[in-house]
């Protein structure tokens, strides 16, 4: 297909323009051209490997440069400073502008490409370390003075010496000078055609845009240049015009993407802009909170607990039951052999003094008599409450072992010293009483699950064959069953509900009765008002704004 | 009952009054009330860890003891200083050794206690109920006890699932970039039931141990109260 | 370099510990050791942490900030103990009594407060959560649970109705189970980042 190609920028243009589509130069002059015609170059422009099929990368070409103008495998031509070296064709276009025109004409990706070329190149630049790219610097204003000054001899050679090769010799000379020109150190002479000094313009721009010396215009954006002006060294891109007139110019930064990496690249954008959006934040409310609902609520469950604690009546409700689990856990300390040592971890918070005397009353009023009690405590108030509880069961322990501070490590250091046969003689007596030990049976008292949970698990990993059974609270029940389900725990009681139907002084004691029937108008009002909650809100729940 | 008695009873009442005001809302009287209870606590604590752990296993040795347990004692004492050294700004550096001892002392327990404390025995359980054995010792409860294991296993896998926290790794279409496997959300739900199961029965649990609490200190008030009356 | 320091004690501390619940018998002398540092030095780090508060709340005694009175209660409350610990010691009743008859009101009725907040929780429970599997299994096992702790049910465990309860009462031990296998898996976890020094709370950064 015929074309028109620039004559000061070299780009190709359609038939019918007039002016150049690239820098303005009016095309009124020129002579239309043919790619095919240009096929016979194809031989003599072999050597020109630059956007060869042979693949040659730019980094390959960049240090081709930098190394002593040797090429690659048939990289750029040779330039010769000195003048001599084969010619181009009698064409005025360099050879190597008709190679990018064939390619870019037979190849409907070849700008894709090129640029695709041109961004792994610039990735590979930034790639180089400081060291490199000083010196490639300092390289080309070596290559810029060498070829300044050798421009300016070959100038006067040119005068004293006549040409004695051919006339393409001639005319390789004015493109090598138009080259040298191009880095913008030289003076500019009459040039035939200006496109011939992109390529390394180019190339030393590219160069000093990896090195920081950014355009003087926006940062990303290429400009049509006129190329009849002097070429300015900090202008990094120009547009090449390529391929057929209904193209468009060619962004040399276009990637070409598949739609789904297209789709990706636009989710990571989206996504980058939507983290740094400021959103506003709207609380849900649930409605307020009625202190009239509350003053109600607590008005219905103290005084139903109060009217069954000081009425002295005993209403219809039934006896607490003998539960299995409580069972168990008297049965394991009445097995134990006489003379057996029995350990008691206090391990609960002063909170919990009363129900916890309530759950462990009618186990400690079971031991045998020739049991030796040995205490230790891993709560701060333990040893306190150790002394409060045996002295109102009147259990009088044979050792006290102190406290320990942090659970964790207290259960360790208790657990390692069972399992130890030896205590190191340079401990101090109370940290050696525990590496002493030897206990038949272990209770734990406990008002929280994962504080039991650190001895079972040190003691069943260190002493698995000590029995092992735990007197806790209420809330720490459900979260411990899987302990003793599993066996690593002889038994457990879990709150009143366990302990209450087992004889005891407590359970026998003043207001006994009335208490655990006051525990039952508790839980019955619990329920009663889970059931109310919902029937309020049978049709439906989680409204913002609404008040109960 | 003595005058000690009587006035460490008023005191309790006075404190559980002041402490049970909050029902009505935060006030003056609940703040003195838990300040004091802290301030003690703390006094009490120092007391606790100086008479009974640094007295008999550094100082006193240091002082009494006999030339091994001096040698062997060298060790905690450095850490000590270096530990209050490490609490002047400059020197904060000097904090890392102790903190370190403790960080890889804590982590060892936690790690020694999860494996052989809980994971191997709880798994080998969930095992277990799957024994022939066990499902025949009782030949009337065998489909109980089958519908038992199969449930235990679901059930905790279920709950296991719902705490995972991970990703399709293909991906079909872009509504899936955030979504689990379909097998890990089926299960997931199924563990959002077994949770919800457990906590509930801690529910009722931690409403026991607060009725008990509330029960024993309207007990403690009314006898108080009677007292008073009846001294008048 | 401080964080080789860190680092090493972290190691051979933790991997000390670890073996000796495989080598219990020949490394006691070593665990025995371990163990007493470790006591004295939670101790030592107990009470830099009391001195902590102490210090804060005489800043705020000093410099006359908000609150103040019940800065100096805290601060008499806290001498109060202090000499009557060293005076009296532990093991005597008048401090037993001085310390528990001041805990014992102040803890339980902050529980007994909690069951009122439980209770108003209860009525709001759907509101808030709605209409969800995890909420309906919640309430129903709360009831059941209740149900059961009250005794308002007593059945024979032998007829079918006691197998039946039998059942329904281990469900909650499904849950419980898979929460702990979650739990040491998360604690294995962290350890394991602790002792490896991906995590380093200690400091040494």
């Amino acid at each position: 297909m015929p074309f028109l190609i620039c004559p000061d920028c070299g780009a190709e243009n359609p038939l019918t323009a007039e002016i150049c589509q690239v820098c303005g130069a009016s095309l009124a002059d020129v002579i239309p051209m043919d790619m095919d015609n240009s096929e016979a170059d194809d031989g003599e422009n072999d050597e020109f490997t630059l956007f060869s099929a042979e693949d040659k990368d730019l980094p390959e070409l960049l240090n081709d440069l930098k190394q002593d103008h040797e090429p690659a495998g048939g990289g750029l031509p040779e330039i010769d400073l000195a003048g001599e070296g084969e010619s181009s064709e009698v064409d005025d276009t360099p050879e190597w502008l008709d190679v990018i025109r064939k390619r870019a004409h037979e190849e409907l990706d070849a700008a894709g490409e090129m640029t695709q070329r041109i961004v792994a190149a610039q990735e590979s630049l930034t790639r180089q370390n400081e060291e490199e790219r000083a010196d490639y610097a300092s390289w080309i204003e070596e290559l810029r003075k060498e070829t300044r000054e050798e421009a300016v001899s070959g100038t006067e050679g040119q005068e004293e010496e006549p040409l004695e090769g051919p006339a393409p010799e001639k005319a390789k000379k004015d493109w090598l000078s138009r080259v040298r020109k191009a880095s913008g150190k030289l003076e500019t002479h009459d040039e035939p055609n200006a496109a011939s000094r992109n390529l390394l313009d180019w190339l030393v721009a590219l160069e000093e845009e990896q090195t920081g010396g950014m355009p003087s215009g926006e940062a990303g954006v290429t400009q049509p240049v006129d190329l009849r002006q002097r070429a300015h060294a900090d202008e990094s891109t120009r547009e090449v015009r390529v391929g057929d007139g209904a193209q468009q110019a060619v962004a040399p930064k276009r990637l070409d993407l598949s739609r789904e990496e297209r789709e990706q690249a636009d989710l990571l954008a989206t996504t980058i802009a939507d983290e740094s959006t400021a959103r506003p934040v709207q609380p849900i409310t649930f409605g307020r909170r009625r202190w009239w609902v509350e003053f109600i609520l607590a008005f219905f469950l103290i005084g139903g607990i109060c009217f069954v604690l000081f009425s002295g009546r005993l209403f219809l409700l039934p006896e607490p039951p003998v539960t299995s689990g409580g069972q168990a856990v008297l049965n394991s300390v009445a097995d134990l052999p006489e003379d057996a040592e029995l350990l008691l971890v206090f391990d609960y918070q002063p909170a919990f003094a009363g129900e916890l005397e309530w759950v462990a009353a009618p186990v400690l009023e079971a031991l045998p008599d020739s049991v030796k009690v040995s205490v230790i405590s891993t709560s701060a108030s333990g040893p306190l409450l150790a002394d409060s509880m045996l002295e109102r069961l009147e259990i009088i322990p044979a050792i006290d072992l102190g406290y320990l501070p942090a659970e964790a490590f207290g259960a360790y250091g208790l657990a390692a010293g069972l399992a130890s046969t030896q205590a190191a003689e340079f401990l101090p007596k109370g940290a050696s009483e525990l590496f002493e030990g030897e206990f038949h049976g272990i209770l734990i008292l406990s008002d929280n699950a994962e504080r039991a949970r650190v001895w079972v698990e040190q003691l069943s990993a260190l002493t698995p064959e000590t029995p092992l059974n735990l007197l806790v609270t209420a809330q720490a029940g459900p979260m411990l069953r899987p302990y003793v389900d599993s066996g690593q725990v002889t038994g457990m009681m879990a709150g009143i509900s366990d302990a209450a139907g087992l004889e005891t002084s407590r359970t026998q004691g003043p207001n006994a009765s009335q208490r655990w029937q006051a525990y039952q108008v508790g839980l019955l009002t619990l329920i009663g008002v889970l059931i109310l909650g919902v029937l309020l809100n049978l049709r439906g729940g989680a409204t913002q704004g609404d008040d109960i | 009952m003595t005058i000690s008695d009587y006035i460490w009873s008023l005191v309790g009442f006075l404190l559980t009054i002041m402490v049970l005001s909050y029902l009505v809302g935060d006030n003056f009287f609940f703040r003195l009330a838990v300040h004091l209870f802290i301030g003690l606590t703390a006094g009490y604590v120092a007391v606790l860890l100086v008479r009974q752990i640094l007295l008999p296993q550094l100082v006193i040795p240091l002082v009494n003891g006999s030339s091994p347990q001096r040698f062997w004692l060298v060790l905690p004492l450095a850490l000590v200083l270096l530990l209050l050294v490490g609490q002047i700004p400059k020197f904060s550096a000097a904090a890392i050794i102790p903190l370190a001892y403790l960080a890889g002392l804590a982590a060892a327990i936690v790690i020694g206690g999860a494996v052989f404390g809980t994971l191997l025995p709880q798994s080998r359980s969930i095992l277990d109920a799957f024994d022939p054995g066990r499902w025949y010792a009782l030949p009337e409860q065998t489909w109980l006890r089958i519908l038992d294991a199969v449930v235990m296993l679901f059930g905790t896998v279920g709950v296991l699932s719902y705490f995972h926290f991970g990703r399709k790794i293909k991906r079909e279409s872009q509504n899936d970039a955030g979504k689990r496997p379909q097998i890990l959300e089926g299960l997931g739900k199924v563990g959002q039931v077994f949770i919800g199961v457990t906590l509930g029965a801690v529910f009722a649990g931690i409403f026991s141990t607060a009725l008990i609490a509330l029960i024993d200190r309207l007990v403690f008030i009314g006898e108080m109260l009677t007292r008073i009356l009846g001294g008048l | 370099m401080k964080k080789v320091f860190g680092i090493l004690t972290v190691l051979l501390v933790g991997l000390t510990v670890l073996s000796g619940y495989f080598f219990q018998a020949q490394l006691s002398p070593v665990l025995a050791l371990i163990f007493q540092t470790g006591l004295v030095l939670f101790s030592a780090a107990g009470l830099i942490g009391i001195g902590y508060l102490l210090v804060l709340h005489i800043r705020r005694v000093i410099r006359g900030e908000k609150r103040i009175i019940q800065s100096v209660v805290l601060l008499i409350a806290f001498l109060i103990a202090l000499i009557a610990g060293f005076v009296l010691t532990p093991q005597s009743t008048l401090y037993r009594d001085l310390i528990l008859n001041v805990q014992i009101p102040v803890e339980a009725s902050l529980l007994a407060v909690l069951a009122v907040t439980l209770l108003y929780a209860s009525l709001r429970l759907i509101r808030v959560r709605g209409w969800t599997p995890m909420s309906i299994a919640f309430l129903g096992s709360a009831v059941f649970s209740l149900v059961l702790n009250s005794g308002l049910i007593q059945v024979s465990e032998t007829s079918l109705g006691g197998r039946i309860l039998a059942f329904l009462e281990r469900l909650p031990l499904v849950g419980a189970r898979g929460i702990l296998i979650g739990m040491a898996l998360g604690g294995l976890v962290m350890g394991l980042r602790y002792l490896l020094s991906l995590d380093r709370p200690y400091g040494g950064e």
